[in-house]
């Protein structure tokens, strides 16, 4: 069979009723779990994975895809609307549309967010769908120095997302970055910063960490601001509003930016969505003409880093279809149900099972399409909260977090953390410390240490590699590119200004 | 008068100073502690303190730049606005921030069912909630609501107190047929 036999064989699948009702399904628990704190995209797939049994491999799979693809789109909606990234991976997401929410952009915001979600998904999956052969080769020739190189760049975002003072973004970074060392040591197994206590050794959990300092800190500013009496806040009831086309065009040079970034981002395995979100919401600051608006409510941002997020997942399908190496949590979990079945993911997979393999992508594609109704219908449920008092919803969001940090190990310790970053957080926000940057160490400081320290270990301690290398070398000369740029900028503007002639 | 403002002239300077002095002394004091109790450091290679110490003493360049910038700006006008602060019922602050913290053992002591209806009740009432029917019914539903999706469908184990308090949450989870 040839490549559209096989596509449109594959269409004919994915509609059949069982199929179809299996995509739609995930889509829903995807969205529902991504939206939760606590409760993630790979609870969701996890959970799924019992019922796969009495199913055949592509209602199985196009169900976790549906999971995957709204999983992935889920945590904006509560970011959007509650400052609650459901996963590290929505905080860009967060940082722009919880300020356009406050702007009174709420409806907007929401329909952006799905619309951009969408068209980076569907744009991933139609290169999935036409490159995975020779995309995953090449990406398979990366090693941990390419994968440093990536993270760096996320990381050199730290100025981007902070302007008003570099030197106290930087503090807050490496911060972050050193509570992320909390814990045993992942390569010698030392133990670091421990103290000798168990509530320490376990290592502080990125999720918590965003969990408290978004949260918890926004709750106590909402509800302790003096003369708000909590009671009785019924707002307006938010819609969605799906942007038009006149609204596209004027966001299209960001959405090219998030796909390009989130397309590129996603072949590489072990960069995930998470850093493709920073890297994408970097680039695009780089690239506005006002970056100072950036973390005060700017469309660009959410559309970039919305776009980049669904664009990357068209990249981890791909590693597991074409290599059989699973490209991100979900993904491995996507393996397992292959393996279940029978079938072994691999470059054989296209050989032996064609017709599965296609109709899996062609699922995934109308997966991004179908959330888009998906998510409107969801979308419109969490904004029924927004009409609950402040005092009951803040009791909610507590209760959630708590929930959302106990559930993730079934640690006790992390409540602890989770109140002491919540606390935190509250403090940083009144004495106007950036949180972002302390996030962003947190989330990438372990990735970064773990990529550092292998490549290391690989080269005898040479630190030349990350230069010699061509991919690594390319991505490090862009981020310190990305870095300097805006002082160079500015200092040339200040020479302009002091000689017009 | 002239002391007065003087005072409120300084007074924010001095606070300026006090940041990057604590993050300052917070790297040496951490890195002198790497230095001495992470390791050991395999031969040839940069070990485990290697990263955390990087850290530190990135921590203190940046907040030694920090403090450079703050006495380089010493003496020049505050940019207007730029500590504006919201006005905060700071004992209502403090209460809730309690609640938080004692939440966590109370938890672990209580179990899970009975913890959230009173921290529910509790914290709404101190945000200002004042029909006690309704808050009586959204604490003990959205408790229920809450144990159905976390203990139920998705199998998180949550905690169930110590004592005689295990006993009163596996009773309510009989009578509730969540086990």
């Amino acid at each position: 069979m040839g490549g559209w036999e096989l596509f449109f064989t594959g269409l004919g699948n994915v509609l059949e009723p069982f199929n179809f009702t299996m995509m739609a399904t995930g889509l829903v628990i995807g969205v529902l779990a991504g939206a939760l704190p606590g409760i993630t995209m790979m609870n969701a797939i996890v959970l799924v994975l019992p019922f796969t049994y009495i199913m055949g491999i592509v209602p199985s799979l196009l169900l976790m895809s549906g999971i995957y693809c709204g999983g992935v789109f889920g945590g904006s909606i509560t970011g959007i609307l509650f400052n609650i990234p459901g996963d590290p991976m929505n905080v860009p997401t967060t940082w722009e549309g919880y300020k356009l929410n406050k702007k009174g952009f709420v409806s907007k915001a929401l329909g952006m967010a799905i619309m951009c979600s969408a068209i980076g998904g569907v744009v991933s999956g139609v290169l999935m769908t036409l490159l995975s052969p020779p995309f995953a080769k090449i990406a398979l020739s990366f090693s941990s120095a390419e994968y440093f190189a990536v993270v760096f760049m996320g990381m050199v975002s730290v100025v981007v997302i902070e302007s008003k003072s570099v030197s106290t973004a930087f503090i807050s970074l490496f911060f972050g970055m050193l509570l992320g060392t909390i814990g045993i040591d992942e390569i010698y197994g030392a133990p670091r910063f421990t103290f000798g206590s168990r509530l320490l050794e376990t290592g502080i959990n990125f999720t918590i960490v965003l969990i408290g300092l978004f949260a918890i800190g926004e709750v106590l500013e909402q509800l302790c601001e003096k003369g708000k009496t909590g009671e009785g806040v019924a707002r307006l009831r938010p819609k969605v509003h799906v942007p038009s086309l006149r609204e596209f065009w004027e966001i299209k040079g960001s959405l090219l930016r998030g796909l390009g970034v989130g397309v590129g981002m996603g072949a590489l395995p072990g960069a995930g969505a998470t850093v493709t979100s920073f890297v994408s919401y970097g680039v695009e600051r780089q690239c506005s003409k006002q970056p100072q608006l950036f973390g005060t409510g700017v469309w660009e941002g959410l559309v970039a880093s919305e776009t980049a997020i669904n664009g990357s997942t068209g990249g981890a399908m791909m590693h597991l279809f074409a290599l059989g190496i699973p490209g991100s949590g979900a993904t491995a979990v996507m393996m397992g149900a292959f393996l279940l079945h029978g079938i072994q993911p691999g470059p054989l997979l296209f050989t032996n099972s064609p017709v599965e393999v296609y109709t899996i992508f062609v699922g995934f594609i109308l997966c991004n399409l179908v959330m888009i109704p998906a998510g409107v219908v969801c979308s419109k449920f969490f904004s029924e909260l927004m009409r609950v008092p402040e005092s009951i919803l803040g009791a909610f969001i507590i209760v959630f977090c708590l929930l959302g940090a106990y559930g993730l190990r079934n640690d006790s310790a992390d409540l602890w953390y989770m109140a002491l970053f919540g606390i935190v957080g509250y403090f940083m926000r009144r004495f106007d410390l950036p949180v972002p940057p302390l996030v962003l160490g947190v989330i990438l400081g372990p990735l970064a240490e773990r990529f550092f320290m292998t490549t290391m270990i690989g080269a005898d301690n040479d630190i030349s590699v990350f230069f010699t290398r061509p991919v690594s070398g390319a991505v490090i000369i862009i981020s310190l590119a990305l870095f300097f740029w805006p002082i160079v900028k500015g200092h040339l503007k200040q020479r302009r200004a002091e000689n017009p002639a | 008068m002239n002391i007065q403002a003087n005072q409120n002239q300084k007074l924010p300077w001095a606070k300026a100073v006090g940041g990057p002095v604590f993050f300052l002394s917070f790297g040496l004091i951490g890195y002198l502690y790497a230095q001495l109790n992470i390791g050991p450091t395999p031969p040839g290679q940069l070990g485990p303190a290697f990263w955390p110490k990087m850290c530190l003493l990135s921590i203190t360049l940046a907040a030694a730049f920090k403090l450079f910038e703050v006495l380089k700006q010493r003496g020049q006008p505050a940019k207007a606005g730029a500590n504006a602060l919201k006005a905060m019922d700071n004992r209502k602050l403090a209460l809730m921030i309690a609640m938080i913290v004692l939440v966590v053992p109370a938890i672990g002591f209580l179990g899970f069912p009975i913890s959230s209806v009173s921290f529910f009740w509790l914290f709404m009432r101190l945000a200002g909630e004042k029909k006690r029917l309704r808050m009586l019914l959204i604490s003990v539903l959205g408790t229920i609501a809450l144990l159905y999706l976390f203990v139920k469908v998705v199998y998180i184990p949550l905690p169930r107190g110590d004592w005689i308090f295990d006993d009163i949450t596996l009773f309510i989870y009989r009578v509730l047929f969540i086990q």
